[in-house]
């Protein structure tokens, strides 16, 4: 085939069907905006804290990091006066809740001498020589702000401010901007000493920056300075930051791009039905070229070329809408996509052009193969017939179940495959293959779901059913297209309805006290202190409070945070945990007991009865595993352990919140408005009753998977469309049929009924194999998918009014599409349809 | 007195207080050693200051070392380990004319146990890795900077020398405007020095100050001249005045080590009368680079070994002063090598 | 059993395509209207059937005014009295033979067992009875003709319309097909109405008539 040819023929199909390429190409171009979309604002985000992480770290090669709560301030002269050492500057660092409004500052306390020498930006640029307005860089209320926490607290240099502190309002100064680091996000840069001081952080630091000296040999140093580090505290590269929050967000990104590669294929689907029909249409003018010597492959080649060619369109054009979709998105809604993963100016835009140039190449690939699977039958084109006769169809698919059957096999294989680290490979594989199994058992599922009907004398019944049990060409990629989205449709509403429910349920469970106080929703730099703790518990009709105190840290011999949840531990709160087993064990001499939750026995492989150790308070703390225990909230880990346990090691009595159970016959309101000003002396602290929680965190967990209901919604669009252009393209080859159906004495509207009882029967045959798919779908996602990433346990719940709407819905939209393409093609006189030799 | 001015200007502005609110140095002052070879935490601010000559492989290089203690009275309710109550500042230079140009290098903390401290009872003062102490009756100075470092031990020949009346050296009107100090002249100085990454070995004399003040600048005066010298045959010289807005004295003294005897001239006795200046075309200062001294009628002159040596730290220190190595010449011969500072030539030194 | 009075046409842009035609059909009477390519025949039959609207004159059907009903009306006229035969055949190719023949009576409320009958003897008339269970697309162009022709008398119909039934087919099936259709015109008792320009098809027909010069005449 050479070029001018193409060209030809390429002008003929593009005559031929206009919009319905242009549909295909906005098919593609919607799966490729999706996955560039979701990749852009992921990219620009970890970008965003890749770059405020080495910008604060200036010229740091290594950080010394520690647990969520800090580590002794002690270690710091142990690190700073190692030989190899160069530069060590300490941090502390917390976020203080900005009172009147529900955000947190972030507050860096440093030793600005040393942290100057390893980034300059920290000292106020020329602050020391503008002379009597210099402000004093050592005063306790001195705050310098880089320009976007300026203009977030709307502060200017001079001002005064507020932030949330363990003993009250914290009152700062703002002695100067810090615009060096504006990329480090909104940040508030004190001296160590005065943040320790006005934050009750005396004695604790975070970070140690560190620059080695050059000459000195990098791994004896390192195992040195580890030495010297107290349990829990580590010496790491400042970009393990970005990397860490990468692994993090790893799954959650890899679930939206594979749903957003999810509409590609079903993007897919609507170019192999468009390019077939005009295979089939163009079947004569493909038989006249072979007659004058066009080899198949040529032939083939062509049609290739054309999918590309779609696919290329789509995908260009995908890729830019994903990237203005992802500009405006970052604009109005941050990176987090509802998931609250991450927080940050947004000012980031860092689209990454591997992948998405990798996004644009699936979309035009996608193209291509339907493209390919279009020309197969053609390649076994019998050219003499073609040319004789004007039959306008794709040859039925295969028919037998030996293909689906071992797809479906493979699926149920694949799902075994343990995942590649945090990558379900298996779990995505056994959805992939789960699919296709549905896809191929489109034709013979057909044959047997209308063979089960009985034949009827009602002549549209009969006349429906037999196009639909001949399944042509067309139809079965439109039925396909509609199994693959109502799967996909249908696995996400099981798992997220699962995933709900369990929800649900868990917080009932945790939320077993009455009422609870959070010293700081936003930030950690409030807490309760314990005469805070006694002035609640102090409070008549409190029966007792159960004081939460939360620490993050790295467990020995193992890599990524966890979460210690240290409270009073017992039977009921157990059971509200869904532990197993539901009961404290007794007392012994052994080490106390902790609760593992199921994603720590995922990622540090923690059994029950086992030791664990875990580094609190710069001492190795050995527990023994009792159980189990299911947590929603914490993703990368979690133990619980009892409170009194954990003060007896740690000798901390604060508590970053408080469960409080009232007396039995205390009056609640009266109670909670005691207790509602005992909370108010501490800033930023809140109180609430469990059923807000509850609702509150229902409520965030249905933001958080808004994207994935927006990506359902496009799902169901694009199989939708697909649907309405397969029939309208149906019907505009049928339409010398339905002429003939008008000769026999049909009426037009007889005409759009029979089209639209096919379309509800194509619409049933795909609803039904699409559930059963999707539901196969779904518990791979909740047992394999969820489990791998998210180290979910939950049990699958149906949401069976969902599915109805959603299975009506595609039924009664199939009719609707269908009857409205026969509507279009019978308002040609039935006279011209029987004469068209087009 | 010296460069004080710098240090001051970095941080006497950060740590407003009154010299009320600090240990005074009172008239009466008795040196006590080794006590007072030690720091003074009480006392606002505190200098360790050795500038010398060196002999190397390379050719003559000038050297200087000093170490602050500056003492920061609003973060004592602090109770942290950081809280700045005393600050250190380290600054040291090498003048090497083979190389053209000054090295120097700086390093300023807060005191912190064990990294950066200025320990009372005898010299020991450090920050990180640069440490002046004073160990069987040497000093040892150790440097570790980005362009050069020095590993000095400098060695007393002759006894200490108190300045003013037996170590309490006046500096104004009022008798708490005034420091306690001493100076160790005639050092015997060996050690390495390393430059461009190669170690030299050095031998060389040096002069130390140490000096410590809760009160040093009298309200009107605007700056001040210093001169010390090592003289040829063991004799030292040291003379400073303040001076006004005017350029007139405020106060002045000098001290004259001469033949193993030592005198000490009053204000009265001291007159500074510049001989030649030098306009920086940097800056647009002017400098009286060669300075007239009159002690007790004797005519002195220091003569800069070069004009330009001038400082100017303005952009990270908020300081423009002049200060280099001098040769020094006086009545019946006497030639000696020195040090010459000169402050407040641009505007007044904050405080 | 077809009356046309005074029948009249015009192109789409006023030119009269023909006037004053008159036409009378008996039952069993097979007629052929010879013409030109552009005469209007085809027109006129599809006005016989119901598919077109004369701008003068009225059809009438054992007695059924057709041109006085409603689309709905026509097209259920239709499925009850008239058959049609295609150039093309337009056999629905999802559709057995036998189905294909039996299309008529499904529309038209037939039984099962009843129409499997009636399809088999029409097609075993026209001799086809072997092909019953085959699709269309097996079937060479005479072969889907006679099916055709045994689709359009298989439920009785008043009229049989054929456009060109042979325009498509050698000689040897064209008079297969004129003969298949003769004889089910004859057998079921039909007006048959054919339109062609072939005077070999039109030698089959009882009465043939020419359409030219906008008059319809004996040829």
């Amino acid at each position: 085939m050479n070029a001018p040819l193409a060209a030809t023929l390429l002008r003929g199909s593009l005559s031929g069907n206009r919009w319905r390429s242009l549909l295909a190409v906005a098919c593609i171009a919607l799966g490729v905006a999706l996955a560039g979309a979701v990749n852009t604002l992921h990219a620009s985000a970890l970008d965003e804290i890749d770059r405020a992480a080495r910008l604060l770290a200036g010229a740091a090669d290594y950080q010394v990091k520690g647990p969520r709560n800090g580590f002794t301030d002690e270690a710091f002269a142990a690190v700073a006066m190692h030989p190899a050492v160069a530069v060590a500057s300490p941090v502390v660092e917390l976020e203080a809740p900005v009172p009147g409004k529900a955000e947190a500052l972030r507050v860096m306390g440093i030793d600005p001498f040393r942290a100057a020498r390893l980034q300059p930006g920290f000292i106020a640029d020329g602050a020391a020589a503008r002379g009597g307005e210099t402000p004093a860089l050592l005063d306790v209320n001195a705050a310098w702000l880089t320009p976007v926490a300026m203009a977030r607290l709307g502060v200017k240099p001079g001002d005064g401010f507020a932030l949330g502190g363990p003993a009250g309002e914290v009152v700062l100064k703002v002695a100067g901007a810090l615009p060096a680091l504006d990329e480090g996000g909104p940040l508030a840069v004190m001296d160590i000493a005065a943040v320790q001081y006005l934050f009750g952080r005396v004695g604790t630091i975070h970070r140690i920056d560190l620059r080695l000296r050059d000459d000195a040999p990098r791994e004896a140093a390192l195992r040195g300075i580890a030495a010297a580090l107290p349990p829990g505290v580590a010496i790491v590269k400042p970009d393990e930051a970005a990397m860490r929050t990468a692994g993090l967000t790893q799954a959650y990104r890899v679930n939206l791009t594979a749903l957003a590669l999810m509409a590609l294929f079903t993007g897919g689907f609507l170019v192999f039905s468009t390019l077939a029909l005009q295979a089939a249409r163009r079947r004569q003018e493909f038989a006249l070229l072979r007659a004058l010597g066009l080899t198949a492959g040529g032939l083939r080649a062509f049609l290739a070329l054309e999918g590309a060619l779609l696919g290329a369109g789509g995908a260009a054009a995908g890729t830019a809408l994903g990237l203005a979709a992802s500009r405006a998105m970052l604009e109005r809604f941050g990176y987090d996509l509802g998931a609250g993963f991450f927080s940050g100016t947004g000012n980031t835009f860092a689209p990454d052009a591997a992948s998405l140039a990798a996004i644009g190449l699936l979309g035009v690939a996608t193209a291509a193969a339907a493209a390919l699977a279009v020309t197969r039958p053609l390649a076994r084109l019998d050219v003499a017939q073609a040319l004789k006769d004007r039959h306008l169809d794709l040859p039925s698919p295969p028919g037998g179940w030996a293909l689906p059957l071992a797809l479906a096999a493979g699926a149920l294989a694949a799902a075994f495959v343990p995942p590649a680290g945090e990558i379900p490979v298996g779990g995505y594989l056994s959805i992939g293959l789960a699919l296709a199994a549905a896809v191929m058992a489109v034709g013979p599922a057909s044959r047997l779901l209308l063979d089960r009907v009985p034949a009827s004398d009602a002549p549209l019944r009969t006349l429906a059913r037999a196009q639909v049990k001949s399944l042509p060409g067309h139809l079965s990629a439109m039925v396909s297209g509609i199994v693959v989205s109502v799967a996909l449709t249908a696995a996400m509403a099981i798992m997220v309805h699962s995933f709900r429910v369990s929800l649900d349920g868990w917080l009932s469970g945790v939320l077993e006290a009455d009422l609870f106080a959070r010293a700081a929703p936003q930030g950690d730099a409030v807490v309760f202190s314990p005469e805070a703790q006694a002035r609640m518990a102090a409070v008549p009709g409190v029966d007792r409070i159960d004081p939460i105190r939360f620490e993050r840290l790295t467990p020995e011999g193992a890599t990524g945070l966890l979460t210690i949840i240290a409270r009073p531990v017992d039977a009921r709160l157990l059971r509200g945990f869904q532990a197993d087993p539901p009961a404290p064990p007794p007392r012994g001499s052994g080490p106390p007991a902790a609760w593992v939750s199921e994603a720590s026995v995922d990622l540090f492989g923690w059994r029950a009865g086992q030791e664990i150790v875990l580094p609190l308070a710069g001492r190795r703390a050995a527990f023994r595993v009792a159980g189990v225990f299911r947590d929603y909230s914490r993703t990368w880990g979690a133990v619980l352990v009892d409170l009194a346990d954990y003060r007896a090691l740690t000798g901390d009595p604060l508590a970053n919140d408080i469960a409080i159970h009232l007396a039995r016959d205390a009056e609640a309101k009266t109670v909670e408005a005691a207790l509602g000003r005992v909370v108010a002396q501490v800033p930023g602290a809140e109180l609430h009753d469990a059923s807000y929680i509850h609702a509150r965190a229902l409520a965030i967990f249905d933001r958080t998977f808004a994207a994935t209901y927006a990506l359902e919604a496009v799902a169901i669009l694009i199989a939708l469309a697909g649907v309405t252009s397969s029939f309208a393209a149906l019907a505009w080859s049928r339409r010398r049929e339905f002429g003939v159906l008008r000769h026999l004495g049909l009426t037009r509207r007889e005409v759009t009924r029979l089209l639209a009882l096919e379309g509800a029967a194509a619409g049933i045959i795909g609803a039904v194999l699409g559930l059963a798919s999707g539901f196969a779908v779904s518990v791979v996602l909740v047992h394999v998918v969820n489990r791998q990433s998210f180290h979910w346990g939950m049990a699958i719940h149906m949401p069976w009014l969902g599915v109805a709407v959603l299975l009506a819905a595609v039924i009664a939209l199939c009719a609707l599409g269908a009857s409205l393409a026969g509507r279009a093609a019978v308002a040609r006189e039935a006279v011209e349809a029987v004469k068209d030799d087009a | 007195m010296r460069r004080a001015a710098l240090l001051l200007a970095l941080l006497a502005v950060a740590l407003a207080a009154r010299a009320s609110d600090f240990a005074p140095v009172l008239p009466g002052l008795k040196l006590a050693f080794p006590r007072d070879f030690g720091a003074h935490p009480e006392h606002r601010i505190e200098w360790w200051y050795a500038t010398g000559h060196l002999e190397t492989p390379r050719g003559p290089m000038g050297f200087q070392v000093t170490f602050f203690r500056l003492r920061n009275k609003a973060a004592d309710p602090n109770p942290s380990r950081f809280a700045p109550t005393q600050l250190l500042f380290a600054h040291a230079a090498l003048a090497d004319p083979s190389h053209g140009k000054l090295r120097h290098d700086q390093r300023i903390a807060r005191a912190f146990p064990g990294l950066a401290e200025a320990r009372t009872g005898d010299t020991d003062v450090f920050i990180d890795d640069w440490s002046f102490r004073r160990d069987d009756g040497r000093y040892r100075a150790r440097i570790a900077g980005e362009a050069f470092s020095l590993d000095l031990v400098l060695a007393p020949t002759q006894p200490l020398l108190p300045q003013g009346e037996g170590g309490y050296s006046r500096k104004g009107p009022l008798p708490s405007q005034a420091s306690g100090y001493y100076s160790e002249p005639h050092l015997a100085v060996t050690g390495v020095v390393k430059v461009d990454g190669q170690p030299l070995e050095a031998k060389g004399s040096a002069w130390l100050d140490h000096e410590w003040s809760s009160e040093i600048l009298a309200d009107n005066a605007v700056g001040w001249d210093w001169v010390g010298a090592n003289l040829e045959g063991g004799g030292a010289l040291m003379a400073f005045r303040l001076r006004d807005k005017a350029g007139a004295t405020v106060w002045a003294s000098a001290t004259l080590r001469r033949d193993g005897r030592t005198r000490v001239f009053t204000k009265d006795e001291v007159r500074f009368a510049p001989r030649r200046t030098w306009r920086s075309p940097r800056t647009g200062a002017t400098w009286p680079v060669e300075m007239g001294l009159e002690i007790a009628g004797e005519p002195w002159v220091a003569t800069p070994m070069m004009d330009d040596q001038e400082m100017d730290a303005r952009s990270s220190t908020g300081t423009l002063y002049w200060e280099g190595a001098v040769t020094v010449a006086g009545p019946g011969g006497a030639k000696g090598r020195g040090y010459l500072e000169l402050t407040g030539y641009s505007e007044r030194l904050r405080f | 059993m077809l009356q046309a009075r005074g029948l009249a046409k015009r192109w789409p842009g006023g030119v009269p395509l023909f006037e004053a035609v008159d036409l009378d059909l008996a039952p069993g009477e097979l007629v052929a209207i010879l013409g030109e390519s552009g005469a209007g025949k085809s027109t006129l039959l599809n006005i016989v059937a119901g598919l077109d609207r004369a701008e003068a004159g009225t059809v009438t059907v054992s007695g059924t005014t057709i041109t006085s009903l409603g689309e709905d009306e026509l097209a259920r006229w239709r499925r009850r009295r008239v058959g049609f035969v295609f150039q093309a055949f337009h056999l629905l190719p999802y559709l057995s033979v036998e189905e294909n023949v039996a299309l008529p009576l499904l529309l038209n409320g037939v039984a099962a067992v009843e129409r499997r009958g009636r399809a088999a003897a029409a097609l075993a008339a026209v001799g086809m009875a072997a092909h019953a269970q085959r699709k269309p697309a097996s079937l060479s162009g005479g072969e889907m003709q006679r099916v055709a022709v045994a689709r359009a008398v298989v439920h009785r119909p008043a009229l049989v319309l054929a456009d060109e039934p042979t325009g498509n087919l050698d000689e040897a099936n064209a008079a297969a097909t004129m003969q298949a259709l003769r004889d089910a015109v004859k057998r079921e008792g039909a007006a048959g109405l054919l339109v062609t320009h072939s005077a070999v098809a039109a030698a089959a027909a009882d009465r043939v008539l020419r359409l030219a010069g906008r008059r319809l005449g004996p040829a």
